[in-house]
């Protein structure tokens, strides 16, 4: 089972909550059951979730039901209500999934504090149960949870070297073939959109890859932070291990970036907002030159945000891609001022995701990967590398992630 | 022009065999590298990449050897004997491909119908035709070379069919000839005057791009007021210097039937040079596009009489 190969810190008692974070709002999320009293050698433990969650789960089941009468009389749905019915009926499904989990689970219980007779084969099918539970319970949290924003978007990721030099570099083109080999295994659409190599060609000094899926966003934005690396440089000659980094920057792609919206992108700025610098030849151009001169720098004056394209061989394509970028980049830029409002007007003391420096450390002596923020370790160093088993490391976060909103959910509500 | 430095030289061919090839053509380290991945990811797979250093640093356009340019949306396959499409003409085009295309006036329910004289690889009247829904467009050249082009252009673009005309419309004239009647005249004739041709000119256009596509004094412009005003609707003509524009502001001014109908406009390309005179006759369709292009270019003169009167 692949639960076996994780080696959570904090010990789990419901996938995805650790105790680490049993301060005084995870209280509120769950109640933990235990059954510890009746029989020893049955450790596992349940939690159940928290009553505001379920009332708000019963909530969207009251909605359903009349928006099935709404149906059986014969009203015409439109676009958007087919989608909220479909996603209030996946709901629901998981939510009765969950209460019949939940109940086997207590009449279980009972069964093996009552009834001695049955107790060697309900212990067993506890045993069982508990992790399903646990996978139900979280998945109807995630359903729960308002999604992220901008959860339905394609992304970007732009990789920097950090500390480190030539070796930072290389790094740096490591993460960058893990994510291409992440995508290939997930059978997403890429494009590298542009990328500079360094002079002697063995890393990058700076690449921004385009994965077109919608929702890869959702997925990839626990990338985003610093990665560091703990291994021999290849341009190590005296055997020591080196310590180096690199930034991950991940953003959503806000609408299609062909060529032929380009100009749709330039009008949803203000006159003025955005400078277009080209490079300026001396000369009379036009019939005089036939050099290609290409390279575009977008400002966006409001924001001081600067982005240069130089990667294609057509200034016009030059420009497209300049205008994406920019458009994520003031996207994430809005989203994180706009969390940061939030999360000060409520001066919540929750732990951020996003702002802690170092996200993640790849050691290649002891073949491992730890991200810092769930505390989360893999030893498959290759695997994840190779873009096969990083999908664990990023579930392990998300699953953080959705912990954590919940939290911030009930401290709010 | 700088000297290139020995070291530079140096440098570059130290980071990649060949690329000190490519220094005297780019000028700068940077452009060099630029250049060389372009031609590593895209020359074709028979030629060395040593060869096609080689041939850049003998002025060899790198549209020539890779042979193709990007064109707004298209690729347009680049020949020896015809004129390379330049970024200042992809510019204007892409600009009038928005300006008619954001308008609410056009619902493209009416046909535009394009000519495109002086079309080389057929760049404009292509990438106008593919812009632009419903519209139509006749092309015409002097050159065979750049007919043949321009159907392999049409063909790899996957592009609308068009009329393709071989002809030289300096001696011809345009009245009996098809299409009757244009409602966008495009043109990028030769426009760099022959006195210039030595000194202002780049020494890989000079010695490798056709000079029928780059020497010209005022005659197609000429050729534009005296017989093709009356045939079109407006005109967007390309333009090296003031030169051409003064010449057709005085003329259309000075003629009062022209003055009365034409209003025509200067537009500079982003490099701060005047590149395109521009003009709408005020008749219907000629009065709803010219509110349109308010911010194409500047408008230097005005038709003097009413809106729709002939």
């Amino acid at each position: 089972m692949w639960l076996s190969k994780f080696q959570f810190l904090p010990r789990p008692i419901a996938k995805g909550i650790s105790l680490r974070y049993n301060s005084p709002l995870l209280v509120r999320l769950t109640s933990t059951a235990s059954n510890s009293q009746s029989n020893e050698n049955i450790t596992t433990q349940y939690s159940e979730l928290s009553p505001l969650l379920v009332k708000q789960a019963e909530k969207y089941e009251t909605e359903l039901r009349e928006l099935d009468k709404d149906l059986s009389s014969g009203i015409h749905f439109d676009v958007n209500k087919q989608k909220h019915h479909a996603k209030l009926s996946a709901l629901t499904d998981t939510f009765s999934e969950y209460k019949e989990k939940l109940s086997e689970l207590k009449g279980l219980k009972e069964m093996i504090a009552f009834d001695p007779s049955l107790r060697v084969e309900a212990e067993q099918e506890y045993m069982e149960l508990v992790p399903k539970y646990e996978t139900t319970s979280s998945r109807l949290i995630n359903k729960l949870l308002p999604p992220h924003p901008f959860a339905e978007k394609p992304s970007l990721l732009e990789l920097r070297p950090g500390v480190g030099g030539i070796e930072a570099m290389i790094f740096a083109q490591d993460l960058l073939d893990m994510y291409i080999g992440y995508a290939n295994n997930k059978n997403w659409k890429y494009q590298i959109i542009s990328k500079n190599e360094n002079e002697s060609g063995s890393g990058i000094i700076d690449a921004i890859l385009s994965i077109e899926e919608p929702g890869s966003y959702d997925r990839l934005r626990f990338e985003a932070g610093v990665h560091r690396v703990q291994r021999i440089p290849s341009t190590e000659t005296k055997g020591r291990t080196h310590t180096s980094t690199a930034a991950v920057i991940v953003l959503p792609q806000m609408g299609d970036e062909s060529a032929k919206s380009i100009d749709a992108y330039e009008r949803t700025f203000k006159p003025g907002e955005i400078r277009i610098d080209i490079m300026r030849a001396s000369g009379k151009g036009g019939q005089h030159v036939n050099t290609t001169d290409s390279a575009v720098r977008l400002t966006h004056i409001p924001s001081g945000i600067v982005v240069s394209m130089q990667d294609e061989r057509s200034q016009h394509k030059n420009k497209a891609k300049a205008f994406t970028i920019l458009r994520a980049r003031l996207a994430e830029k809005e989203r994180l001022e706009k969390e940061e409002k939030e999360r000060n007007a409520r001066k919540s003391q929750v732990s951020s995701t996003n702002r802690s420096d170092k996200i993640r450390t790849y050691n290649f002596p002891q073949n491992r990967i730890t991200d810092h923020r769930c505390g989360f370790t893999l030893l498959d160093l290759p695997g994840v590398l190779s873009g096969e088993r990083l999908d664990e490391v990023i579930e392990a976060m998300a699953n953080y992630d959705s912990t954590e909103r919940a939290k911030d959910l009930l401290a709010n509500s | 022009m700088p000297r290139i430095s020995p070291s530079l030289l140096k440098k570059a061919s130290s980071i990649r065999p060949g690329l000190h090839l490519l220094i005297p053509e780019c000028r700068s380290l940077q452009q060099a590298t630029l250049e060389y991945k372009w031609l590593s990811e895209e020359l074709p797979p028979e030629k060395s990449i040593l060869w096609a250093c080689l041939q850049r640093y003998n002025h060899v356009p790198l549209q020539y050897i890779l042979g193709s340019q990007p064109f707004g949306a298209l690729d347009i396959i680049c020949k020896p004997g015809v004129l390379i499409p330049r970024w200042e003409t992809e510019e204007w085009v892409m600009e009038l491909i928005t300006t008619i295309n954001n308008s609410t006036l056009f619902n493209h329910e009416t046909p535009l119908h394009i000519c495109d004289t002086c079309t080389g690889t057929g760049c404009i009247a292509l990438a106008l035709n593919h812009g632009i829904p419903n519209s139509t467009f006749t092309a015409i050249d002097i050159s065979k070379k750049a007919i043949d082009l321009v159907k392999l252009n049409i063909l790899k673009n996957k592009v609308g069919k068009g009329r393709l005309i071989q002809r030289n419309i300096l001696t011809s004239t345009p009245s009996n000839v098809p299409p009757l009647h244009i409602d966008i005249l495009t043109g990028n004739p030769p426009y760099i005057r022959k006195r210039d041709f030595n000194r202002d000119v780049k020494t890989s256009v000079r010695l490798f791009e056709p000079k029928l596509a780059l020497v010209g004094e005022l005659e197609f412009y000429q050729n534009l007021v005296e017989h093709w005003l009356s045939k079109t609707d407006s005109f967007f003509y390309e333009i090296g210097d003031t030169g051409q524009f003064d010449y057709v502001e005085t003329r259309i001014k000075s003629d009062s039937k022209l003055s009365q109908s034409w209003s025509i406009g200067l537009k500079y390309d982003s490099n701060g040079k005047p590149r395109v005179v521009y003009g709408f006759k005020n008749n219907s369709k000629g009065a709803r596009l010219l509110p349109l292009f308010e911010n194409f270019g500047t408008l230097k003169h005005l038709a003097t009489t009413e809106t729709g009167a002939k």
